[in-house]
C-alpha cells in the first residue's frame, strides 16, 4: 500500500472511530444501517463484480442469516451471537447449494433463478406465519441492553472492516484471480486449469455468508423481521449502491452504500420524488459511468498526487 | 543546500499533498453539514412526529390521506389559538412500509426535530420496530390504523392506541356471522399473519357456537381465484355464506370473480370482505355490481353515531379532498387532537405529563368518547381504546357510500332491522 493511501486509511479509521461522538444519535443509526447495506453490497459486488456472477438473489441470503439467527433465538432459547454464527453459516450453506445449482448458468438466467430462489424464500416465510411471524414480522431480543446505539456501531464497524478486509484478501489473492479469470472467459479460464466448478461456488459461498451475516446483525439491532428485507425492491437498492460506487471496486461499493444511505436520509423531505432522483442516477451512472460514479471519483482524486509525487521522485533522481 | 531541499521534499512524500488533504477535509465537512444537529431547541410550536407509508411498497394511499387528516387537526387547533398557547407543528416522516425505515423516522423525529410525541402508522410489523425506538428514548406514541394485538400487548407505557386490534374485530365478525344464522360457512383467508389470526379468532366463535365451516387460504399475491371459487361453488352440502379475510391487490379481483362465477352475492350464499378494501373510495370502481349485497367492516364510527365534529370534520374533507374520509383519516385527525388534549390538561410538554394525560383523557372526537384502557387483562388491553368504533355494513346500492349504507351489526348502531338481507338473484 502507498504511503498517501496509509495516510487515507489512518484518516478513515479515526474518523470511523469518533464518528458516534460527532453526530446525534439520528446520523448514528443511519450509519449503522448504512454499514450494514455497505457489507450487503460490498459481498454483491465481490460476486457480481469479480466473479462474474449477476445474483438477484443476494437479499434472501440476508434473510436466511437473519431468521437463521431469530428463530434460533426464539424457539431454541440459543444465545444470539451463536445463533448469528448459526446464520453466517446457514447462509453459506445455501450459498453453496444455490451455486451448485446454477453451475451451468450464467447471464439472465442466473439472474432469473436466483430473483426465483429469492421470491420463494420470501412467499414462505410470509406463508408459515406459525413459525416466522409471517408478514406481521418476528421479534427477535436484541443483542444489547443499552440505551445507546453506541455497541451496535462499533460491532457493524468491526464486521464491515473484517468483511471487506477479507474481501479484499480475497480479490488480491490467486483465488480473486481465478474470479476474474472466470468472469472473463469461464473456457479459457478452465482450459488454465483453473477449476471453474469449485471456484463458481465458492465466490457464491463467500457473497452469501457474508449477506447472512449481514441479516444476523439487522435482526437483533431492528427488533423486528419481516419478509421485506428479502424483497426485490431491496435488492433494487443494494445493486444501486453496488452501481453508484462502482461494481469491481469493494471500497468503492463500501462508499456507494454509505453515500445513498445517507442521501436517502438526507432527501427524506422530497418523499416519493427520491426514489426518482435516485433512478435517474442509476440510469445515468449505467450510462457514462459504468465503472461507478465514486471509484473513478476516488481514482482522479488519487491523480491529482500522483504528478507531484512523479516530479518529487524525478527530483531525488537528479 | 539542495541536497537538503531534497532531502526534505523526499521525507514529505510519506503525506498526502497539501491541495489533497483541503480537498479531503473540505469534502468531509460539506459532507458532514446536515449531520450535526441543530441544538437549538425550538422554543415556539409544540412539535408532533407523524410516521407512516408515504411512497412503496408501503400502502401510501392511506399513508397520504391519513397525513392529509393530521394537517387538517393541526391547521384546526392553531386556529383557535394552539395549545398552551403555542402552535401545533407536525414533522411527517415517510416509512415505506419498512421495519428499518421507520425506526429511522422515528430517530430522526425524537432525536433530531425533538418531537414531544409520535403518531400515526398504518403497517404494524413497522409500528412494532418503530416502538422499540419510542420506548428506548420514553417518548409517547398514539398509534393509529395498526391492529395487530402485539402492539399493546407489550404492555410499553409509552404506547397507546387509538384503532380497534383484531381480536376486538374479529370476534365481532364470528358474533354477527351466529346471530345471522348461517349454516354452512366458507372462510378463506390469505396465507398471511393478519388474514390467518382474523380466521382463527372467527373460526373460535363459530366452532364454539356448533357451526360448520371450512378453512382455505389464498396467496397474499394472486390475483386469479377462478379454480378456487369454482371448487368453492361446487361443495356439498353448499356454502350459505363466504368470509373472506383478504386486504392485498387480490382482493377485488375474488370479489368480482366469486360474482361472475355465480358463486357469491346470490340468494344462496352472503359474501363479506374483510381486510378495509370494502370501505375503500376505489371499491366500486373495482368491483362494480359485484359489491352488491356485500357486507364489510367499517372501523369509523358510524353516520347514525355522527357527533357534531364527525359531521364537521367529514365535510370538510369531503371537499378539500373530493373522497370520504376512511377510517384511518378519522384516527390520525383524532390522534391530533388527543395529543393536543392531554398536553392542554397537564399544562406540560414532558413525555411523562403526555402519557400522564393520555392515560386521564376524557375527550370526544369524530370517533367518540376516547379513553384509554388501563387493565393488563387481556395484554393487548393496556393504553388500547376499547371502545374503537367497529361495525357491519351491508351495501344495497351499486356506487353506495360507506357512509350510506345499511349497518346491520352491533345492533346498537344498526339502522335497519334486519341481520342480513338475502341478496337478489
Amino acid at each position: 500500500m502507498r504511503a498517501p493511501d496509509l495516510a487515507l486509511v489512518a484518516v478513515l479509521a479515526l474518523l470511523a472511530a469518533a464518528f458516534p461522538f460527532l453526530v446525534n444519535a439520528y446520523w448514528l443509526h443511519v450509519m449503522i444501517i448504512a454499514m450494514m447495506f455497505a457489507i450487503m453490497a460490498a459481498s454483491w459486488s465481490l460476486l457480481a463484480g469479480h466473479a462474474g456472477q449477476f445474483s438477484f438473489g443476494h437479499m434472501g441470503f440476508v434473510s436466511v442469516g437473519g431468521y437463521t439467527a431469530g428463530l434460533l433465538a426464539h424457539f431454541l432459547g440459543l444465545p444470539l451471537p451463536l445463533g448469528m454464527l448459526a446464520g453466517v453459516l446457514a447462509a453459506a450453506l445455501v450459498g453453496c447449494i444455490i451455486g451448485w445449482t446454477c453451475l451451468r448458468m450464467s447471464g439472465p438466467y442466473l439472474a432469473i433463478f436466483t430473483m426465483a430462489f429469492s421470491e420463494v424464500l420470501r412467499i414462505t416465510i410470509v406463508t408459515e406465519v406459525e413459525v416466522t411471524g409471517g408478514a406481521g414480522g418476528m421479534s427477535v431480543p436484541q443483542l444489547f441492553h443499552a440505551r445507546t446505539d453506541l455497541p451496535y456501531y462499533y460491532l457493524i464497524l468491526a464486521l464491515l472492516v473484517v468483511s471487506v478486509g477479507g474481501m479484499m484478501l480475497v480479490v488480491a489473492s490467486r483465488w480473486g484471480l481465478f474470479f476474474r479469470a472466470i468472469r472473463e472467459n469461464e473456457q479459457a479460464a478452465a482450459a488454465a486449469g483453473v477449476k471453474v466448478t469449485r471456484f463458481r461456488i465458492l465466490a457464491f459461498a463467500i457473497a452469501s455468508s457474508l449477506a447472512g451475516l449481514a441479516g444476523t446483525f439487522y435482526a437483533p439491532y431492528i427488533g423486528i423481521l419481516t419478509p421485506d428485507i428479502g424483497s426485490q425492491d431491496q435488492m433494487g437498492l443494494v445493486v444501486a449502491m453496488a452501481i453508484v460506487g462502482g461494481m469491481e471496486s469493494l471500497p468503492g461499493a463500501v462508499a456507494g452504500a454509505i453515500s445513498v444511505e445517507f442521501l436517502i436520509q438526507a432527501l427524506r423531505s422530497y418523499g416519493q420524488w427520491r426514489l426518482v432522483l435516485f433512478g435517474a442516477l442509476l440510469l445515468f451512472t449505467m450510462r457514462f459511468a459504468r465503472n461507478g460514479l465514486l471509484a473513478p471519483a476516488w481514482l482522479r482524486l488519487r491523480s491529482l498526487a500522483a504528478p507531484r509525487a512523479a516530479a518529487l521522485a524525478k527530483e531525488a533522481v537528479r | 543546500m539542495t541536497n537538503e531541499n531534497t532531502t526534505k521534499k523526499i521525507a514529505g512524500r510519506g503525506r498526502l499533498p497539501r491541495r489533497d488533504v483541503l480537498a479531503l477535509a473540505g469534502a468531509g465537512v460539506a459532507a458532514s453539514m446536515p449531520l450535526f444537529a441543530r441544538t437549538a431547541r425550538a422554543a415556539q410550536p409544540i412539535k408532533l412526529g407523524w410516521v407512516g407509508p408515504l411512497s412503496p411498497p408501503g400502502g401510501y394511499a392511506e399513508g397520504i390521506l391519513m397525513k392529509d387528516a393530521a394537517a387538517m387537526a393541526a391547521d384546526a387547533i392553531n386556529a383557535k389559538g394552539g395549545v398552551l398557547g403555542r402552535k401545533i407543528e407536525i414533522i411527517y416522516q415517510d416509512t415505506r412500509g419498512l421495519p428499518a425505515s421507520g425506526t429511522a423516522a422515528a430517530e430522526r423525529l425524537i432525536v433530531q426535530d425533538k418531537v414531544a410525541a409520535l403518531f400515526g402508522e398504518f403497517h404494524s410489523a413497522v409500528a412494532l420496530a418503530e416502538m422499540e425506538v419510542v420506548h428506548k428514548y420514553n417518548v409517547p406514541f398514539l398509534a393509529c390504523d395498526v391492529w395487530s394485538q402485539e402492539i399493546t400487548a407489550k404492555g410499553y407505557p409509552q404506547v397507546f392506541r387509538n384503532s380497534t386490534t383484531f381480536p376486538l374485530l374479529d370476534t365481532m365478525i364470528g358474533e354477527w356471522m351466529v346471530a345471522a344464522g348461517f349454516k354452512n360457512v366458507a372462510l378463506l383467508a390469505e396465507q398471511d399473519d393478519i388474514g390467518l389470526a382474523g380466521r382463527k379468532i372467527a373460526a373460535e366463535v363459530l366452532t364454539k357456537n356448533k357451526i360448520p365451516f371450512k378453512l382455505y387460504t389464498a396467496d397474499p399475491t394472486a390475483t386469479d381465484f377462478t379454480a378456487q371459487i369454482i371448487r368453492l361453488k361446487a361443495q356439498k352440502p353448499p356454502f350459505d355464506f363466504f368470509f373472506i379475510l383478504y386486504a392485498e391487490a387480490g382482493a377485488y379481483p375474488m370479489v368480482r370473480e366469486s360474482h361472475s362465477l355465480g358463486f357469491a352475492p346470490t340468494p344462496h350464499t352472503g359474501i363479506f370482505l374483510s381486510g378495509g378494501d370494502g370501505v375503500d373510495p376505489t371499491f366500486w370502481k373495482n368491483v362494480g355490481k359485484a359489491g352488491v349485497g356485500l357486507l364489510c367492516e367499517n372501523v369509523g364510527l358510524p353516520k347514525s353515531g355522527w357527533n357534531n365534529k364527525t359531521k364537521a370534520f367529514v365535510a370538510v374533507f369531503k371537499g378539500k379532498y373530493k373522497t370520504d374520509p376512511p377510517g384511518a383519516a378519522m384516527e390520525s385527525y383524532d390522534a391530533v387532537w388527543s395529543l393536543a388534549e392531554a398536553i392542554k390538561n397537564t399544562g406540560s410538554t414532558a413525555p411523562g405529563a403526555i402519557i400522564h394525560g393520555l392515560e386521564t383523557l376524557h375527550w370526544v372526537g369524530t370517533r367518540g368518547l376516547y379513553t384509554f384502557s388501563m387493565s393488563h387483562t387481556p395484554a393487548w388491553a393496556y393504553h388500547q381504546f376499547m371502545a374503537a368504533p367497529a361495525t357491519i355494513l351491508q351495501y344495497d346500492q351499486e356506487n353506495q357510500s360507506s357512509f350510506d349504507a345499511p349497518i346491520v351489526w352491533p345492533r346498537k348502531f344498526a339502522t335497519v332491522p334486519y341481520l342480513y338481507k338475502t341478496p337478489t338473484a
